[in-house]
């Protein structure tokens, strides 16, 4: 099956049309779901708040716009989602049982997407498509309407980017001076 | 090509994406270019934690998105309005659709219902209430960062042996029935390895925050609540020297929710406050006969957040006090085993 471009999707999604949507769920459930991961640091709550965020987006379709890509518009989405849960949570006593990610797993997973939260959209969307949802280039090209290229300097420009965040929050160090010794860089 | 541009062939390598071409020229400036072996060291590290980090979809929620009967829940009309912000919750209301996920659905695999879904939906009704965020700083501190960094760097030989899934041209995310199995099996065994992610949980034998004001809550770090990097991502662009010509008219979807991303770290009505989560912590600690500095991290997920700090000046643990229940949740870090570590302030 030819592969559809976000926008396209979308706009048969806003008609109603369950099978496009169904197929943008497949495409950013992996995002999604980690998004909510970085945020609840919990696989039960994660899981919640993709379903929550799935049933807002059918639901708020057709008040997208498309000024923005879809998967920034669903990033928003999860986000907040995430953030209401959260709260709710604060009345009973946080679960710190077996759902939850060891706190330091959590923790690691909340400085990535703090990480990620903070890089420009226009870097966040292609980079999300392509370390979350595993898109060859191409694919992201479509789903983002870009040209190959673009995606190609916007994915470098985030990686390097998002590294610098990583090291500033911590969860990376900075890169060492040749720790092999002379032309011993791997492959 | 300068290296900016290697930067650019540095990135698509790891994706797979280079050309016979590309690879070569790349791997003869690596040759003799010090700064780009550190750069590819640098994004390998980066696309290595990356994937570590990222979790598969597991199988049951992926099944209950799949069997959704979405053409039975229904959609809001367009939002109106000539600024009708898109990228704002989009539906504060969330009146139907839990409705055909409580009845039976009329559809393919009513076996695969959820319980722990259905008993949430009274949750998510008051999820529908609506989303009123507050922007609040991040209070991750830089010490804290610092430390976590230093326990980080030492998980980094397991990360290091994980597979590099991305050399398989990304196929599309679909069809992984099993990704549950998957999921859990890269989990435990990423978590089995690292031995920095155990925790202890305290007796829970003291839920109230007596006032102490002779806690041993004195700090070694002066900067603890300092917010973590203040430049703009936007403006900063590493790679000023890209080919690509990126379209400047994509609108910005945080524009119209500024802070919504935020954690809400905001402590409960009726929780404990800082001080109280400190104090009460510092007595614990005392009652077990230890002695730290406790550093104060400011909130998230609903705990405050500490690190304790030996006489020595090491970071030995971290801990979190639950805002509402005031449980306490310590997550030690190993000590060093090779040579100085970058403690807290002693980065390289």
């Amino acid at each position: 099956m030819p592969m559809q471009d976000d926008r396209q999707l979308v706009a048969l999604a806003q008609q109603g049309d369950p099978e496009a949507f169904a197929q943008l769920v497949r495409r950013h459930q992996k995002m999604v779901y980690n998004l909510a991961l970085g945020k609840t640091g919990s696989h039960h709550d994660a899981e919640e708040v993709t379903q929550t965020a799935f049933l807002k987006a059918w639901q708020g379709i057709r008040s997208f716009q498309g000024k923005a890509a879809f998967s920034s518009w669903l990033y928003r989405l999860t986000a907040n989602a995430a953030i209401d849960l959260l709260r709710r949570r604060r009345a009973p006593a946080l679960s710190l049982d077996d759902p939850d990610l060891p706190p330091l797993a959590a923790e690691r997973r909340r400085l990535l997407w703090q990480a990620i939260d903070r890089l420009p959209e226009a870097q966040r969307a292609p980079l999300v498509l392509r370390e979350m949802e595993g898109l060859s280039y191409r694919e992201i090209a479509q789903a983002l309407d870009l040209e190959e290229g673009t995606v190609k300097s916007r994915l470098a420009r985030a990686r390097l980017l998002l590294r610098r965040l990583l090291v500033e929050n911590g969860l990376l160090r900075e890169a060492a001076e040749e720790p092999m010794g002379k032309g011993g860089q791997r492959t | 090509m300068n290296c900016d541009g290697y930067d650019i062939l540095l990135s698509a390598r790891l994706d797979g994406e280079l050309t016979h071409q590309e690879e070569a020229d790349l791997e003869a400036h690596l040759a003799q270019c010090p700064r780009c072996r550190r750069q590819a060291r640098a994004l390998e590290e980066l696309h290595r934690q990356t994937l570590a980090l990222t979790d598969e979809v597991p199988g049951r929620l992926k099944s209950w998105l799949a069997d959704q009967d979405w053409a039975a829940l229904p959609q809001d009309a367009p939002a109106q309005g000539a600024d009708a912000p898109e990228e704002a919750s989009p539906s504060p209301d969330l009146p139907v659709p839990l409705a055909p996920l409580q009845a039976d659905p009329p559809r393919k695999n009513p076996r695969r219902r959820l319980p722990w879904l259905l008993c949430g939906a009274a949750a998510v009704l008051l999820l529908a209430v609506g989303l009123c965020q507050i922007l609040l700083p991040n209070s991750m501190g830089s010490s804290f960062s610092q430390a976590m960094m230093e326990v980080f760097h030492r998980e980094e030989s397991t990360l290091a042996d994980e597979g590099d899934r991305t050399q398989e041209e990304g196929a599309p995310p679909d069809g992984q029935p099993d990704g549950e199995q998957e999921q859990d099996g890269q989990q435990s065994q990423q978590d089995q390895q690292d031995p920095s992610e155990n925790n202890a949980t305290f007796p829970d034998d003291n839920h109230t925050a007596p006032p102490n004001p002779g806690h041993s809550g004195d700090t070694n770090h002066s900067n603890g609540q300092d917010t973590p990097g203040q430049d703009d991502p936007g403006q900063d662009d590493p790679n000023q020297n890209s080919p690509g010509q990126d379209d400047p008219g994509q609108d910005d979807p945080g524009q119209d929710d500024p802070g919504q991303n935020e954690d809400p770290d905001d402590p409960p009505a009726n929780g404990l406050s800082q001080q109280q989560a400190q104090d009460l912590l510092a007595d614990r600690l005392a009652a077990q006969g230890r002695s730290l500095s406790l550093l104060p991290l400011g909130a998230s997920g609903g705990m405050w957040r500490f690190s304790g700090t030996d006489a020595t000046g090491r970071v030995v643990s971290f801990f979190m006090v639950n805002q509402s229940s005031g449980e306490i949740q310590e997550v030690p870090v190993p000590p060093p085993e090779e040579g100085p570590t970058a403690g807290p302030g002693g980065l390289s």
